[in-house]
Parts: structure tokens; C-alpha cells; sequence
């Protein structure tokens, strides 16, 4: 009986740390202890061993770098073992992010359209289907999965004992004490923002502005337990910035240094920012990244991008809605890991078709800390008999998860097999009069040298199938989705200028809806 | 319109190491100049660690 499983590459990590490797081993068993006195049974599986992986039926993982190694391993371990937690220990030179395409990379370095080759994530790790480099591939998650990460590159291995310590020693709160949240957003993010705010916690009364707060949070406020941000982000930065809605100035919003040593432990974070979650190597930039701060500040969850992110301005969509799902099952006591499966699900089903934004955003968001942790407690029903000593607590508990997995596995697998997805065609082209409508409404959002990206919709077989024989030729409408993106014109000249994309729906050769999405 | 690296090999976002990658002034002084510059390249991102300017227009 397995409830939580710990995967990691020893060798990576002995790479890394040498001696100091030691000092790790004794925080992991630190926290199986731990877990123990809380009733959950968990093993720790080397997935570089030879002997371990050969014992579980699982191929080894050869070379830590390997996607597709690291993949297959880990399918193993977990169909061998079927826990309920899924921990990946290390950062993305220990195990690294699977390699998913990113639908919107036109295959150029132009910083005005989408550059991210790959929508980098853990998002296969938790699903079934077999290695795939195709985001579509991967839409019905089935697995509580999370990542707790060293810094990528480090030596110093007190950061991940740290970090483990934090994971063995979490204690649930109050709803209540969640409920108080920092939460600040580019000025011209507002309406969304606000949205989300009201959605996940009531009231978006404190919701801060950058401009024209541009100075640091105050102690009180970093000190809240809920922090959600909705600003711009930067590739391997530790600043995220704001935006000015008639200017496009972008005004800096927050910074790893004014969170280091100033919040307070188990604090949740949810970050729409662009690479709001990426693990880069501090050495490039001289401080870690945000996300990495809050976890070494004893931050109980933070979930985020791993690249360029998206969101609308006046609606909540793609970044927004992952943040905000996430937080609202976290307040009703889920462990972060649940509570950012469902997140993923309710994702996953939160459109007809998932257009190409959609699907880099569900590729690629992660989430950062230990998936067993459950920051609010759940107050047990007072007219029920409960059960008595620990033993029988915890048997009781893992009773009820396993029929909690149990139906977030069928909620996965019936998405993985019904939900439709936009697959990128590289050849396809909008007719003439869809094409001038697209490039109308590029015009209308200021882009400047609009690049446009095209899209066919593909459903899984079998599921269409059934469907176009009960409901005949009304559901074999051609759907195609459209992309124009390019820099946004501003007042004001930005090093980086704000990019925007509509994205338009197409059926039977009409556009029937567009969106316009900006990048954080 | 991003500030940019042109370079033989490719063009890339220009940051300073450190330094802020919206609103650096002291980046966007360079915008047009020639340099000479060490750093990392990370994705599309170069960052510099030392620069210096090379007389003449580009």
C-alpha cells in the first residue's frame, strides 16, 4: 500500500551536490516520517536505479535529460504503484519538463509573435497516454501530480532541504485565514483581474494596481497567505512587471528580493505571469526566480507558466481561469495537488473545442510543491460517527482519496476521449473574406505586422464518431481556429512591446467568434 | 521592436543580467548602437553580463 511516491534521479542529484547528497536523503526520510504520523504511507523511487525500476517493471531512466526516458519511467512506477500523490523531487536538470510543442511557435526567434518552442511542463506526468510531444495528446489528466524543485544548477544543497523541511512540517489553517489575499495585476489586466478575485475569494476589494502602485507590499500584505498576481513576466527574470493601460508603460510590480525572508509559511501563490513558474538557473541572472523565493520562504504551493502566458483583459480565460480554479479548491480544502488536477480538468472542459491558447496554457502551467499538502482544513461533520485513534483516521482518510482518485481518473479519461482540440496546420489558409476580417480586427487591436498561425480541430475518433452517427451532418461542421498576433502599438516606446493575438473561430467557413488575448 | 541583438547567428532579446527586462532606460540608450557584449544566451534571450559600445554607426 503506497498513498505517495517520490520520484527522483539520484544520480542527477548526486551530480549536482556530491557529499551534500546526504543532507537530502536525511530531509527525504525526514519527511516519510512525517507523512507516516499523518497516515500517509509513502515511497521513495529512484527512477536512474537499475535495481528499483527493474523491481516495479519500470524501464530506468538512462539520461536525465530525456524526456521521453524520464516519461516512461514514470508511467511505470505510478501504473505499478497507484498512488494517490505523485511527487517529482528536483528541478528540470534532476527530471525535467516534458518537451510539449507550443502550438503558437511559428517556428521564428520573433519576439513579436510567440517564441517558445516548447510549451516545457509536468502535464503528461499526469495523464495516461504515452510519450507525445503534441499538447492535444495530453488533455485528460488523471493524476495529483506536483513538483517539488531544487534551483536548477545549484550546489548548495540547503535550498531542497529546506524546501522538504517545508513539506514535512505543513499544519491546515482555517479557511478564514486564506481568505485575506495580496493581489495586484497590470492596470490594464483590472476588469479580469477582478473577476478572478471575486470568483476565488468573495470580493476584489484589495485588489492593487501596478501602475500606479509601483512601490513594494507592504510587510502586512506580503504576509497575507493567498498572493495572486496578474502581471507581465520575463524569461529567466526575478522582476514581474505591470502595464499601463493608455500608455503601455510596464512599471515593475514585484520582485524576488522584496519577498525574500518576508512571507509567511504556507503561503499560496498563483501567478499568471508569463514564465511565472519557470525554473531557471539563478546564475543567469543573479537571483532566483520569484517562484523559487516564495518556496524557499516556505510557500506551500505555487503554480504558474513555464513560458509566455495568456489571458484576456476584460474576461477571464486561459491564465486567469487556471488561477482562479486552483485557488477556489484550495479554499474548500483540497490538497494543492487535487485541487490543481481539477484545475486542469475544469480547464480542460471550459470550451466546446480547446483553441491554441488553451492548449499551451494547459501544457504548460505546473505546479511547484509537495501535492500532498492540504493547506485548509476540512471541518469533519459533526452528526456522523467518526473513527477513533490514528490508525483507523487514516484508513478512513485513504478510503475516501481513493474514491476521490478513482473519480477524477474517470472525469480524465472521459475528457482524454471526448474532448476536441485545434492541431496545427501549417499549410492551411483562411479564405479571402475571413482573412480580411482577421486582419480588420488586428488592425482595430493595434498589431503591428500581424503573423497568422491556422487550425484544424481534430476530436478523438471513436467519440466523433458515435456523435456524427446519433446526431447526422449538424455535427460535421468544419471548425477551424485562426491566430493573428504581432506587438501592440503604444503611446509609449517599451523595450518589450505588448503582444497581443485574436484568436477567431471558424465554422463552415464563417467566423463565429473571436477572442483577444494578451500576453503576460 | 523588442530591444534586440542583431547578430550573425540570430537576432535576440537584449537584457542586461540583472537588470529589468520592461522599462531598462539604460537599454534602451543602446538601441541602435553597435556593441560588443559578453553574456548568456538563454532561449531567445541574451544576457549580458559586460558591453561596450564599437564606435561608428552599424
Amino acid at each position: 500500500m503506497t498513498d505517495k511516491v517520490i520520484v527522483t534521479n539520484f544520480s542527477a542529484l548526486k551530480a549536482k551536490y556530491g557529499r551534500g547528497l546526504t543532507a537530502i536523503r536525511a530531509a527525504i526520510r525526514r519527511l516519510i516520517a512525517a507523512d507516516r504520523k499523518r497516515g500517509i504511507q509513502t515511497r521513495l523511487v529512484a527512477i536512474d536505479s537499475k535495481s528499483a525500476m527493474k523491481r516495479l517493471g519500470a524501464p530506468r531512466v538512462s539520461d536525465a535529460a530525456d524526456p521521453e526516458q524520464n516519461k516512461k519511467a514514470i508511467d511505470g512506477v505510478y501504473r505499478k504503484l497507484l498512488p494517490d500523490y505523485l511527487t517529482l523531487l528536483g528541478a528540470v536538470d534532476v527530471i525535467p519538463h516534458q518537451d510539449l510543442i507550443n502550438p503558437v511557435y511559428d517556428g521564428s526567434d520573433d519576439p513579436d509573435a510567440d517564441p517558445d518552442p516548447c510549451a516545457y511542463g509536468d502535464l503528461p506526468y499526469a495523464c495516461e497516454g504515452p510519450y507525445s510531444r503534441q499538447p492535444q495528446d495530453f488533455l485528460g489528466a488523471t493524476r495529483v501530480v506536483g513538483r517539488l524543485p531544487d534551483v536548477t544548477g545549484a550546489s548548495d544543497p540547503d535550498y531542497l532541504v529546506g524546501l522538504l523541511r517545508t513539506a514535512a512540517g505543513w499544519r491546515e489553517r482555517d479557511e478564514a485565514d486564506y481568505l485575506p489575499y495580496l493581489a495586484f495585476s497590470a492596470q490594464i489586466w483590472q476588469r479580469s483581474t477582478q473577476q478572478s478575485l471575486r470568483k476565488a475569494f468573495g470580493s476584489a476589494a484589495d485588489l492593487e494596481l501596478v501602475p500606479p502602485n509601483d512601490s513594494r507590499w507592504t510587510a502586512a500584505q506580503l504576509k497575507r497567505l493567498s498572493h495572486f498576481i496578474n502581471c507581465h513576466g520575463a524569461e529567466a527574470d526575478f522582476h514581474f512587471y505591470g502595464e499601463e493601460r493608455r500608455t503601455g508603460r510596464q512599471p515593475t510590480s514585484h520582485v524576488s528580493t522584496w519577498i525574500d525572508g518576508k512571507i509567511v509559511e504556507g503561503t499560496i501563490v498563483a501567478a499568471e505571469c508569463c514564465y511565472g513558474s519557470e525554473l531557471y538557473d539563478p546564475a543567469k541572472s543573479d537571483h532566483e526566480g520569484i517562484c523559487s523565493t516564495y518556496l524557499a520562504g516556505g510557500a506551500y504551493a505555487v503554480i504558474g507558466a513555464t513560458t509566455i502566458a495568456y489571458g484576456e483583459a476584460s474576461r477571464n480565460t486561459d491564465a486567469d481561469l487556471m488561477c482562479q480554479y486552483f485557488f477556489r479548491r484550495v479554499l474548500t480544502g483540497a490538497s494543492v495537488g487535487r485541487a490543481f488536477l481539477e484545475a486542469r480538468q475544469e480547464f480542460a472542459q471550459s470550451a466546446p473545442e480547446l483553441d491554441p491558447m488553451d492548449l499551451k496554457t494547459l501544457a504548460q502551467f505546473t505546479l511547484l510543491g509537495d501535492p500532498s499538502i492540504q493547506p485548509v482544513a476540512v471541518p469533519a461533520p459533526s452528526a456522523i460517527r467518526q473513527p477513533k485513534g490514528r490508525a483507523a483516521v487514516a484508513s478512513a482518510a485513504r478510503v475516501e482519496r481513493r474514491g476521490r482518485r478513482e473519480a477524477l481518473a474517470f472525469k480524465g479519461e472521459t475528457i482524454a476521449s471526448t474532448q476536441a482540440a485545434a492541431v496545427r496546420q501549417p499549410a492551411a489558409r483562411p479564405s479571402g473574406r475571413v482573412r480580411s476580417d482577421l486582419m480588420k480586427l488586428a488592425r482595430a487591436a493595434k498589431i503591428m505586422r500581424p503573423k497568422m498561425l491556422s487550425f484544424t480541430v481534430t476530436r478523438p475518433q471513436a467519440f466523433a464518431m458515435r456523435r456524427s452517427a446519433r446526431a447526422g451532418a449538424s455535427v460535421r461542421a468544419r471548425t477551424t481556429f485562426h491566430v493573428v498576433l504581432g506587438a501592440r502599438r503604444t503611446r509609449v516606446k517599451t523595450p518589450v512591446p505588448p503582444v497581443v493575438a485574436i484568436v477567431a473561430k471558424v465554422v463552415n467557413g464563417r467566423v463565429v467568434s473571436t477572442r483577444e488575448v494578451h500576453r503576460h | 521592436m523588442a530591444v534586440m541583438l542583431r547578430t550573425e547567428e540570430g537576432d535576440y532579446v537584449l537584457r542586461r543580467k540583472g537588470g529589468l527586462a520592461f522599462d531598462d532606460e539604460a537599454l534602451e540608450a543602446l538601441v541602435g548602437k553597435r556593441l560588443r557584449c559578453r553574456g548568456t544566451l538563454t532561449g531567445y534571450t541574451f544576457l549580458m553580463t559586460e558591453y561596450e559600445e564599437i564606435p561608428g554607426n552599424p
